[in-house]
């Protein structure tokens, strides 16, 4: 019997309390699109980016400076200024062969800005044990409120504005606050203060949920954009994805924080059958994928079922709301989940054509049984557990693999073995992997050459990623800035191009808001909240909210599936929010990136920094005429600000969509 | 006079058979069947989300089933009482009542079009909202990888010669918050949390003062030289690139928003949305309608029906949010006015809640739930669907209202009759599904 965490979420929420992931639900997203609008009477649409159709047939070779531009696009989050001279200075194959094998220094070189999150090296326990007592504390409250209103009722007054829910404005929450607060006792008040987060003291509320969320998000962002180990990050976040979780998901909203660590960060660069364990052996994978409710069916035994609802009455009986909800969930028979089955083998391994059965999936779901999640009872909350009582210990058939009887937990070991090391998925892998690495469409040649990496290496990530980034195919014409950059990436990609760093200090903060507000004008209120101001809310504005894709697939890395109408207005915002100095945690360099005031020279220094050259004529020309009117018209605007301000124009260019 | 001509057959026509037309008919449609202009239009589903699993027993109580009270002893709302329009529920027919703070949508019951799908729900036995709303929204209980939702494929399934049928960016569009999943997928839909803002938001561009840098920045782009200008410039000279396209529709969508005067918008018909998100996002959708941008497919969420604790009974919790969510659409219907003939407004929540109260004054996540279908083509004025009943031996997992209507044959209904897509693509609207026009609960007229 496990405890299936319950979401109250909504409870939280109500008090503004986990305002982090709540930030989420201001996007301004827009849905992938597969295939190009139709053009109205305009020439050939071609996927084939307009910069690369300037001078170059599609067989040039890249030059060394590109060969160095692509290698930062897409073994990390693009170049920051510098980078590339500093590269062609040590030499292109030096740069590599230190990003394939980096050093603990370099990967824990963004961590020290990290030190304010302790929620990031937290064990699954401690994590759920913050999790149930948030949520405890929420419930605790909403009971609090209705109490408050109860006797607010009794004694005449109205209770109207004392609801609150998750769509409560700011205004309407703390109006309702006010009017809790004036029939409140001074306990209640007290409590309520808390809750609210008012109270500077040791007894403020602590919210474990909000704590995780934001260090998972911060963390992230941080890591991508200040680490020097730039092909481990993206090799980090190309797994994340790949194992999908949706924090949203009951417990998850805090194990996502272990998983992240444990599976993806941890296995980087490793062998692909470890990385596997990893995530079979991650409670965040069992939450989310529903193998902690995995569950060999019992045969029919009065007794035990007896016992069972028994038991099920007693807790219901129990004053905690929360274990309450708990059981009423767990009233119904306890049997077989195939899902983790189903999505290990469609998703992590062998592809959705990947030759297997129903069947198949109902024996794996077999195997599985019993893979999950502790409760208190057993004393290991939130821990990864395997559960001999729950396990089926039949005979199983898995691929036409026999696996023995009485295995218990080593079926599911099998299981991956099997998985692991299957034709189907070395080639499933490797063609995601040169997806996201290399091209949307990625050539056959290149995915055999990883399946032949994966064979004599037995799946080791580090020897598929060389074969990848040493290949010719990766430095070909058709796949120069082919790629349309995720939200993400771009993001990203524009605070290191501008030479911006993650600055998490409290000033950094004020800094944020004042700049966001004084841009809107008095009593202006922020659209969306201050929290679409970080960089991750506006990942999330722009289509891809961080560690919040609900179905298991994770974000396609078919990257033309980020061309939508209303994720590009955003983007454009972005730019010009950013260049305005608006982004909460970002610092932008003090000094301009040129000395020159001549509009051309600007524009020459601005295109050759950020696109490293690679424009169109067209767009140079836009630049060119937006600065020469903007300076004939008010000379003052030459130098920083209309640098500036062209950066901001370049960031939103068609050619920095791209990497 | 394609939108006409359908209107009098499937609307007109039925409610001059049952003598309403024209002496009792609401105005709009006795202005529509008389032969008023009706300008050429298409059809617009409207869906509202419920998270969190609204208590569809307190929703539309079923007043006339005995067990109910039994196992509700104190938040249950209590049988009709007469003139009593506060503290019982209002009665349908006979056997259900409409919860009292949701009187706002009693005249729309009366006149026809409103009917009430009961005991609806998902085939899934999952109590996870998470799960359930994954279910709901891709259309595929117990499917979960599906990448897309149920909304985005009937979008793209919409015939193609539906009035303003061209390639406009608002054909599907989401207010209120992010993308949600039913709208996932390959129908270009936009997720708009606010019309007022959507655009390109240049702050520097919009600051005025001396001695700062940005403000420099701001005023250099004077004279038709703004940031939002200079973009379109560039996209617009980016021709043979992918963005080209799709950065056109952008500005051809902030263009037409522009030209929609937002903040001047008064809500026709003396409607008046209850303030708060829903309500605005309702009043957007409304904006959208009338405007005729094209728009076929329209989604708004609101949250707070997760009631484990104090749930209240004509009054309280649960009662605050029925009004406000009951008040916002009947403020939609009213402001839509005629245009009503055209759009199914359709409310749905991933399950109901349990049956027996709970010791905390609330409700437990639970099962079977009630939807509610509004507009010209509804079959209205009637509870649909088959009441499973409360006693113990009906209860499913002896605690929770059964599902007798599959909510994939309601949203079938919706797709095929309403929106017109041929009944041939329900098995690509809900991959997996069976169901046939045969199993349809009668909430679309015709």
């Amino acid at each position: 019997m496990q405890f299936n965490p319950i979401k109250t979420m909504r409870v939280g929420a109500a008090f503004g309390v986990a305002a982090a992931l709540s930030a989420a639900t201001f996007s301004l997203a827009a849905p992938p699109k597969k295939n190009a609008p139709k053009a109205k009477a305009k020439p050939v649409v071609s996927a084939v980016p307009a910069s690369t159709q300037t001078g170059f047939t599609d067989n040039t070779p890249l030059t060394e400076e590109q060969r160095i531009v692509h290698v930062l696009n897409r073994v990390g989050f693009g170049a920051r200024p510098g980078d590339v001279e500093r590269i062609k200075a040590m030499g292109l194959s030096k740069y590599l062969e230190g990003q394939l094998n980096p050093t603990t220094q370099m990967i824990a070189s963004a961590e020290n800005k990290l030190s304010d999150y302790p929620a990031l090296n937290q064990s699954s326990k401690e994590l759920v044990a913050s999790y149930y007592s948030t949520l405890r504390q929420g419930v605790e409250i909403k009971k609090m409120q209705g109490d408050i209103m109860e006797r607010a009722k009794a004694g005449g007054a109205a209770t109207d504005g004392m609801e609150m829910s998750p769509d409560s404005t700011p205004e309407d929450r703390q109006k309702a606050v006010r009017a809790l607060m004036q029939n409140a006792t001074p306990e209640e008040k007290q409590k309520l203060m808390a809750a609210m987060g008012k109270r500077k003291d040791k007894q403020a509320r602590t919210d474990g949920i909000q704590d995780a969320s934001r260090a998972l998000q911060i963390a992230k962002v941080v890591r991508a954009t200040d680490s020097e180990a730039q092909l481990y990050e993206v090799m980090a976040d190309f797994w994340s994805n790949h194992f999908n979780i949706d924090v949203r998901k009951n417990a998850c909203r805090v194990l996502k924080v272990a998983d992240e660590r444990e599976v993806s960060r941890k296995h980087a660069l490793g062998t692909f059958r470890e990385l596997l364990g990893a995530s079979a052996h991650s409670p965040a994978m069992m939450v989310y994928l529903d193998n902690a409710n995995n569950v060999a069916p019992e045969p029919d035994n009065p007794r035990r079922e007896k016992m069972r609802q028994a038991y099920l009455d007693r807790m219901a009986k129990d004053g905690d709301p929360l274990v309450q909800a708990a059981v009423a969930g767990k009233r119904g028979k306890a049997g077989i989940n195939e899902n983790y089955a189903r999505e290990i083998m469609e998703l992590h391994t062998l592809g959705v054509d990947g030759g297997y059965t129903q069947k198949d999936v109902q024996e794996v779901a077999r195997c599985f049984t019993g893979w999950g999640v502790g409760n208190r009872r057993v004393g290991k909350e939130g821990e990864w557990v395997f559960s001999p009582r729950q396990h089926d210990n039949g005979v199983k058939t898995v691929l036409g693999v026999t696996i023995p009887a009485n295995g218990g937990e080593k079926d599911g070991e099998m299981v991956l073995d099997i998985l692991a090391s299957h034709p189907r998925t070395m080639r499933h892998v490797s063609t995601k992997l040169c997806q996201r690495l290399v091209s949307d469409t990625p050539p056959e040649s290149l995915v055999n050459k990883c399946v032949a990496t994966w064979k004599r290496t037995d799946g080791n990530i580090r020897e598929i990623t060389r074969t990848i980034v040493t290949s010719p195919e990766f430095y070909s014409r058709a796949a120069y800035r082919q790629k349309i950059k995720s939200p993400f990436e771009y993001a990203v990609s524009s605070v290191r191009a501008v030479g911006g760093t993650i600055d998490l200090s409290p000033q950094s903060k004020s800094r944020g808001i004042k700049n966001a507000k004084f841009a809107l004008g008095k009593g202006g209120a922020i659209p969306g909240g201050l929290l679409t101001r970080t960089l991750a809310g506006q990942v999330t504005t722009m289509g891809q909210p961080l560690y919040q894709h609900q179905a298991p697939t994770g974000y396609s890395e078919d990257s033309r599936k980020w061309v939508s109408s209303g994720a590009l207005v955003s983007r454009l915002n972005f730019a010009l929010g950013l260049m305005n100095n608006e982004m909460v945690e970002v610092d932008l360099p003090g000094a301009p990136l040129t000395a020159a005031t001549e509009p051309a020279q600007i524009v020459q220094s601005v295109t050759g920094e950020i696109l490293r050259g690679d424009v169109s004529p067209a767009t140079r020309a836009t630049l060119l005429k937006q600065a020469t009117t903007a300076v004939s018209e008010n000379t003052t605007a030459a130098g920083q600000p209309l640098e500036k301000r062209l950066t901001a124009l370049v960031l939103g260019s068609p050619e920095f969509q791209r990497r | 006079m394609q939108s006409r001509r359908l209107f009098l057959r499937n609307g007109g026509i039925a409610l001059a058979s049952v003598g309403l037309v024209p002496a009792l008919g609401p105005a709009f449609l006795r202005r529509a069947a008389l032969g008023a202009e009706t300008p050429k239009r298409g059809k617009v589903l409207i869906c509202l989300f419920q998270r969190g699993a609204c208590d569809g027993l307190s929703m539309v109580t079923p007043h006339g089933d005995p067990d109910l009270y039994k196992l509700r002893s104190q938040i249950a709302v209590a049988r009709p009482k007469g003139g009593d329009r506060e503290s019982a529920t209002l009665d349908l027919d006979g056997f259900f009542g409409l919860h009292p703070a949701m009187a706002a949508l009693m005249p729309m019951y009366k006149s026809g079009q409103m009917a009430i799908v009961h005991a609806a729900g998902s085939p899934s036995g999952t109590r996870s909202h998470f799960d359930a709303q994954d279910f709901m929204e891709s259309g595929t209980p117990d499917a979960k990888s599906v990448p897309d939702g149920w909304l985005s494929r009937t979008a793209a399934l919409c015939p193609e010669d539906r009035a303003n049928a061209k390639n406009t960016p608002f054909k599907a569009v989401a207010l209120g918050g992010a993308m949600p999943r039913s709208l996932q997928g390959d129908a270009n839909a936009l997720a708009i949390p606010d019309l007022r803002s959507f655009g390109i938001r240049d702050n520097a561009g919009a600051k005025s003062g001396r001695g700062n840098n940005d403000a420099a920045m701001a005023m250099m782009m004077g004279g038709g030289n703004t940031a939002q200008g200079g973009f379109e410039t560039l996209y617009d000279k980016a021709v043979g690139d992918v963005l080209h396209g799709t950065a056109e529709e952008s500005f051809e969508a902030i263009a037409m928003l522009k030209r929609l005067n937002l903040g001047a918008y008064r809500p026709a018909n003396g409607a008046k949305y209850p303030g708060g998100k829903f309500g605005t996002s309702l009043q957007q959708i409304a904006q959208l309608v009338k405007a005729d941008v094209g728009l076929q497919v329209a989604f708004a969420d609101m949250g707070g029906w997760d009631t484990h604790v104090n749930q209240g009974g004509a009054t309280g919790q649960l009662a605050t949010r029925l009004r406000e969510f009951s008040g916002a659409i009947a403020a939609l219907y009213t402001d839509l006015g005629d245009r009503m003939t055209d759009v199914t407004i359709l409310t749905m929540s991933e399950f109901g809640r349990s049956a027996r109260q709970n010791g905390g004054g609330g409700t437990d996540h639970g099962h079977g739930t009630a939807f509610l279908a509004l507009g010209g083509d509804v079959n209205g004025g009637k509870v649909l669907g088959k009441w499973p009943g409360l006693s113990p031996d009906k209860l499913y997992e002896n605690r929770d209202l059964a599902v007798t209507t599959d909510f994939r044959s309601v949203f079938a209904e919706v797709a095929t009759k309403h929106l017109r897509i041929p009944a041939t693509g329900i098995p690509k609207l809900f991959p997996g599904y069976t169901g046939t026009a045969a199993d349809f609960r009668g909430v679309i007229r015709g």
